[in-house]
């Protein structure tokens, strides 16, 4: 997968991405695995004083109510009719807009991130953990995964790289 | 602690430090000790200074401002993501979001903000939204 240019769409700037039949359907398979994170992972304060209950609370319920909303957003973007545009010989076009760049990354974060908490929250160099169970290795496989795509995604930020 | 000293030092070397908070006309200085020139038999009292104090009127605002906004260093989030999201909810050009990345990387945490808590809290939000390991914390 690689950004190949911007265009100007209805709404405005669009980004344009070519990928292969592969690497759509790992991209599909890392989206299905959203949402990965609980509310109760995310903590407000690092000290667990009584008077900020109410604030935790809050929190937990934004970051439940993003989800909905996100996971709502993805299911309208897959669902849309040649989302995945066949350009070539194993050549696919897709293109997002900035509002989708965000939460699109935001998306493949909280999988990464979820998959990580759900590994044990392990260090992740100088190597990934070894021994893994079936359902492990999936999990670390799509923490992989979604690193790769938030890279090209962040990289359209920089324009397309030099031919 | 390098700060402290590094103000001492400034202070000793570009200020002298005079024995009194305002200037005598009648008082020469030599290196070392002070002296009274030319005292008349009849020296007018010296005023001392006005003390009055003035209570000093910061706007509310500044004086709520005593939240921190940290986040937190974690193995999994990428760098280039957390630059990211630190330019879209703090609007940072590119060299300071990644000056604070590069903090929270090596220090283990980066002081993102000092704000009200209303603001403080926002940021939370829009930060762990992200997926970053970010809190509040009362200033001391």
């Amino acid at each position: 997968m690689k950004f190949i240019r911007s265009q100007k769409s209805g709404n405005g700037a669009a980004f344009v991405f070519q990928v292969s039949k592969q690497e759509v359907e790992w991209l599909l398979s890392v989206l299905k695995f959203y949402p990965q994170l609980e509310s109760g992972y995310h903590r407000i304060t690092q000290g667990g004083a009584a008077e900020i209950k109410a604030e935790q609370q809050l929190l937990e319920e934004a970051m439940a109510q993003r989800r909905r909303e996100h996971k709502s957003k993805l299911d309208k973007f897959l669902a849309t009719p040649g989302r995945f545009r066949l350009e070539g010989p194993d050549q696919f076009h897709f293109s997002l807009t900035p509002e989708q760049m965000e939460w699109l990354l935001q998306v493949l974060d909280d999988v990464r991130v979820g998959c990580w908490v759900k590994l044990g929250r392990p260090e992740l160099e100088p190597s990934p953990p070894k021994n893994l169970t079936v359902g492990e290795a999936r999990a670390l496989t799509a923490l992989e995964l979604s690193g790769f795509f938030q890279m090209i995604l962040l990289g359209a930020y920089d324009g397309p790289e030099p031919a | 602690m390098l700060l402290l000293t590094k103000r001492r030092r400034f202070h000793s070397t570009y200020f002298s430090i005079s024995p009194f908070p305002f200037r005598f006309s009648g008082l020469a200085q030599k290196p070392g000790r002070w002296y009274i020139t030319g005292m008349s038999q009849t020296a007018a009292p010296i005023a001392p200074p006005k003390t009055e104090k003035t209570e000093k009127t910061e706007p509310r605002e500044l004086r709520d401002r005593g939240y921190l906004v940290i986040c937190w260093n974690d193995p999994v989030n990428l760098m280039v993501y957390v630059t990211h999201v630190f330019q879209v909810v703090f609007g940072w050009p590119k060299a300071r979001a990644e000056r604070h990345m590069m903090q929270v990387h090596q220090a283990g945490k980066s002081l993102l903000a000092r704000e009200t808590f209303e603001k403080a809290e926002h940021y939370v939000h829009q930060l762990q939204g992200y997926g970053l390991h970010a809190t509040m914390e009362r200033e001391e």
